[in-house]
């Protein structure tokens, strides 16, 4: 009888071996983890040291609120991991150019008097590989690539304009 | 009834202790795959935040039907954001070019409003980023602003801060 109950209470809602249970769960989530992150790893296992990476988002349409919401020296982020990804360098506005149909059909681009295209250029640090860049274990970033992008007052979506290893 | 009956019926102790465990190794994984995000969390500089949400589309009625001083919160993240503090109403409008110069002309749109809610509340400078009650916050962000006397999904135009005095 004594015996009976010792083993009951091994096993899990009176069913599986808890030992065993316990050791599936941890290889299952492990493996899964692995070969998951794996891959993007791989692309970036070759290049040990960081580089300094110059790169450009540019915002449009904004308004001047967004053009005055940044300036040189704020830290930029990442907003969909939270991390920061660098440090803001310079940033320019011109006039958005919007596409305008004219009553013949044709398309034309006009600059718009209250919309701007705004670039925040910034330098990271990060790895190269053969995806691209990673800044800062965040982001793989290439021309024409969307970022939600952050600063001390800005959010707001922006895509990659230029990325390169600073010179 | 005795201990081994017990025993066969419901979740012991070591049930739960399993049951954690599978809910620790999968928040784990999780951090793994979706990424590293840093929430940094306290710590942070006491602010008072002074931002603007910019409602579009409002008919005359509801954009003047702001309460100040009444409270907002986010709808979406559930984040309360402070208080009323003014409220600005100009008439709605957009860009449309001409058709013949392809100009591009600022066109009001009749009996359509645009309301500016300003409000004021308390945050935190925390690692670069202004966040009040966790909502990080930034011109560009997208809020849906609950409120006494009005409510609707817009754009915050308009951020600054200065530090609390403690």
């Amino acid at each position: 009888m004594g015996k009976r109950n010792t083993g009951k209470s091994t096993k899990l809602f009176g069913l599986f071996n808890l030992l065993d249970l316990l050791i599936l769960v941890f290889l299952f989530a492990l493996v899964g983890t692995l070969v998951l992150r794996s891959n993007l790893k791989e692309s970036f296992a070759g290049t040990a040291d960081d580089v300094t990476i110059d790169f450009s988002v540019r915002v449009e349409p904004v308004r001047v609120m967004t053009y005055m919401a940044v300036k040189e020296g704020d830290p930029l982020f990442d907003d969909e991991t939270g991390v920061q990804i660098g440090t803001v360098t310079r940033v320019t506005a011109t006039p958005y150019l919007r596409e305008a149909t004219l009553i013949d059909g044709t398309m034309v681009t006009s600059p718009d008097p209250e919309y701007l295209t705004v670039i925040i250029y910034a330098q990271g640090t990060g790895k190269k590989g053969e995806l691209g860049f990673m800044l800062n274990g965040s982001r793989l970033c290439s021309p024409g690539g969307n970022i939600k992008v952050g600063s001390t007052k800005l959010a707001t979506n922006g895509r990659f304009e230029t990325v390169e290893a600073a010179s | 009834m005795n201990k081994t009956t017990r025993r066969r019926r419901g979740i012991n102790f070591f049930d739960l202790f399993v049951l954690l465990m599978v809910v620790a190794v999968l928040l784990v994984a999780a951090y793994f795959i979706n990424g590293s995000k840093r929430i940094t969390t306290g710590g942070g500089t006491p602010v008072t935040v002074t931002y603007s949400v910019e409602i579009k589309n409002l008919s005359e009625q509801v954009s003047k039907s702001a309460v100040i001083g009444s409270a907002v919160r986010d709808g979406v993240r559930k984040a309360s954001l402070g208080k009323v503090k003014r409220v600005e109403i100009v008439p709605m409008w957009y860009m449309k070019n001409d058709l013949e110069t392809g100009e591009i002309k600022r066109v009001e749109v009749d009996g359509r409003y645009t309301a500016t809610v300003v409000c004021e509340a308390q945050g935190e400078l925390r690692g670069g980023r202004i966040v009040i009650n966790e909502f990080t916050i930034g011109v560009g962000s997208e809020i849906a602003l609950q409120s006494e006397g009005i409510s609707g999904t817009g754009y915050c135009v308009a951020l600054d801060y200065v530090e609390t005095q403690q």
